[in-house]
């Protein structure tokens, strides 16, 4: 007679055991597999296994496949139990032992071949978007947690907010909305940002850069946005110029990298026609803010330019070693108009300030940076025409 | 979730030690092992998971009293901390009655503390457990090392970045020496004895 019966999917073999061994039962546990075409058993004698079944297998070995046997129907049947003692171990050791083997792959789980078809069909999916990662987060950071669970939009373009996450566990997609469409820009995962830097240059609500939407289930952490904030405001007006200055620059690439996804771009679509080249040195590191004119930044392919973006009085040129946006003067080139007057920014003092700051603002300045290298190549993919394969990078 | 059995009138609770790996998780039970004799029931069962061990024993606590007439029996666990070892943690945290999360008092250490408390408040949540409602305590180990020179944590600031929201008891301790460690393994086991009377109660009054 049945006396308990279900699936191994709800209940595990290691909590049925568990069960069974509390309530010192005897009997038999009758296990089915709807991938085999023979059953498995387990004795038990007041509680405790005594032997097992599973084809060839008998005793110990037999037991622990059993728990590879993850979505079996199983049933206990209260009998009378004769059969020889084949297994000395306690219950718990079988049960710890054989989840660990489970673990370290030591034990079959049946379906196998079912499981790996789905991993790599959810590996190959929207593989040309450039991934954005980060460090681990300071938790002294972290105000609250929330979950997001896939295809939720965390964050929209058409709203004000200020809330700045990192993203815990999980992977969402930064989309541009367009007049004429959708276009996902990049793929923000584990220790990336969700939230501009812009935002701390005007506490209050800021409108939202792009939507970000959930891909898989994600895990934000809700960044102490008072905390991050007081930081930028004690920073020196040239810092907070170069910060609002890159958020300019992430702002326009985007825009350009959108429209690019969107109809495509052309090298010869562009000609800096009035302006004159900025001469800066390949192994310059210096930087300059505008004082007067204008500044576009561009990038030079063999028929013409591609424009990057457009900067003015107050904004910044130049290559900051320490904050690479992967432009100027190594991959991009900026050309200046006839009233255009600069003044050099004094990089030391910058690097000193940078380095007194806190690691978690370090890295949300870096995850800027970052975002501005990984827009730029994905506009320039599409100009080669090529997907851009699947790419990468830390900050 | 502790199991009342009803045969030999008998309520079984879980009690899980967490921690980052190295933490002392392990030297916290065997220490509890060889030094509770009167209270161990049975033989420590240790399995070795790659970098770290998982222990289980039957423990007997004494003079916490019954509970509707039952005698109290917990089960204390070791939970390996490696991602790899998801089925085991999965087993070992159902039910869980409570915790003890045992952190790493050294300096270099703090990282792994808080990513393995995170990890712990997911896993919770996995079963639908609130970590704000688990009877809890922190223990900062270690602290013997303090005396061989070792830069360690001061126990505000780790109670300051661990303990922050969930202000539970915390205890700084050294496994190796055995300071504190009954002192940590008494707390929790108050806690989680007066959430089962909770329980127990609120089951009785339904």
């Amino acid at each position: 007679m049945t006396d308990l019966k279900g699936n191994l999917q709800f209940i595990g073999l290691g909590e049925l055991l568990q069960l069974l061994g509390g309530n010192l039962s005897t009997g038999r546990i009758n296990l089915i597999s709807p991938h085999l075409d023979y059953p498995g058993n387990i004795y038990l004698i007041d509680g405790n296994p005594v032997n097992a079944e599973a084809g060839n297998f008998k005793g110990l070995e037999a037991i622990n496949r059993l728990f590879g046997w993850i979505d079996a129907d199983y049933e206990f049947i209260k009998e009378s139990v004769n059969c020889e003692r084949l297994i000395k171990k306690s219950r718990m050791e079988i049960i710890l032992d054989a989840l660990r083997m489970v673990d370290d792959g030591e034990i079959p789980i049946l379906p196998e071949a079912k499981d790996k078809e789905k991993y790599d069909s959810d590996s190959d999916e929207d593989s040309n978007i450039p991934i954005i990662k980060g460090p681990l987060v300071d938790y002294i950071y972290v105000v609250d947690e929330e979950e997001f669970s896939a295809g939720k939009e965390i964050v929209n373009q058409e709203k004000f907010g200020n809330w700045f996450w990192v993203i815990l566990e999980g992977k969402a997609d930064v989309i541009r909305l367009m007049p004429d469409g959708k276009v996902p820009i990049s793929r923000l995962s584990d220790g990336a940002f969700i939230g501009s830097i812009g935002s701390f240059m005007r506490k209050g609500s800021l409108q939202r850069s792009a939507t970000v939407v959930a891909v898989t289930n994600v895990q934000l952490g809700v960044m102490d946005y008072d905390l991050l904030f007081k930081q930028y405001s004690e920073l020196t007006p040239m810092f907070q110029v170069i910060l609002a200055s890159f958020d300019n620059r992430l702002r326009q690439i985007t825009t350009n990298c959108a429209k690019a996804l969107l109809h495509g771009l052309s090298a010869e679509e562009y000609r800096p026609d009035n302006l004159t080249p900025f001469e800066q040195k390949n192994d310059e590191d210096a930087a300059y803010q505008i004082q007067n004119g204008q500044a576009v930044v561009v990038r030079r392919i063999n028929n013409g330019f591609i424009k990057l973006c457009e900067l003015e009085t107050n904004d910044v040129v130049g290559h900051i070693p320490f904050l690479n946006t992967c432009h100027e003067p190594h991959s991009a080139t900026v050309y200046v108009s006839s009233d255009f007057e600069f003044k050099p920014i004094d990089l030391k003092s910058v690097r000193k300030e940078y380095n007194q700051m806190s690691q978690t603002f370090k890295n949300v300045i870096q995850h800027t940076t970052t975002s501005i290298s990984v827009t730029t190549g994905r506009l320039f993919d599409t100009i080669k025409g090529g997907k851009g394969g699947y790419k990468e990078r830390e900050v | 979730m502790a199991v009342l059995n009803a045969k030999n009138r008998e309520i079984q609770c879980k009690i899980v030690y967490y921690g980052p790996g190295r933490s002392g998780k392990t030297t916290n039970l065997e220490f509890i092992h060889k030094n509770y004799t009167k209270q161990v029931a049975g033989k420590m069962i240790s399995i070795d998971t790659h970098g770290d061990r998982t222990l289980f024993f039957d423990f007997l606590p004494l003079g916490l009293g019954k509970i509707k007439g039952c005698d109290i029996k917990a089960q204390l666990y070791t939970v390996p901390g490696q991602v790899q070892y998801r089925s085991t943690r999965e087993l070992v945290l159902k039910g869980v009655d409570g915790i003890v999360f045992v952190a790493d008092s050294l300096k270099v250490r703090r990282e792994k503390n808080m990513l393995s408390l995170k990890d712990m408040h997911e896993n919770l949540k996995k079963i639908g457990i609130d970590i704000r409602k688990i009877p809890l305590v922190f223990q900062y180990n270690k602290r013997d090392l303090e005396k061989q020179g070792f830069p360690l944590m001061p126990f505000e600031k780790m109670d300051h970045e661990l303990n922050r929201q969930l202000r539970v008891p915390s205890f700084n301790a050294s496994a190796l020496t055995g300071e504190s460690v009954g002192k940590t393994l008494s707390g929790i086991m108050k806690l989680t004895l007066q959430n089962l009377q909770k329980e127990f109660q609120w089951a009785q009054n339904r």
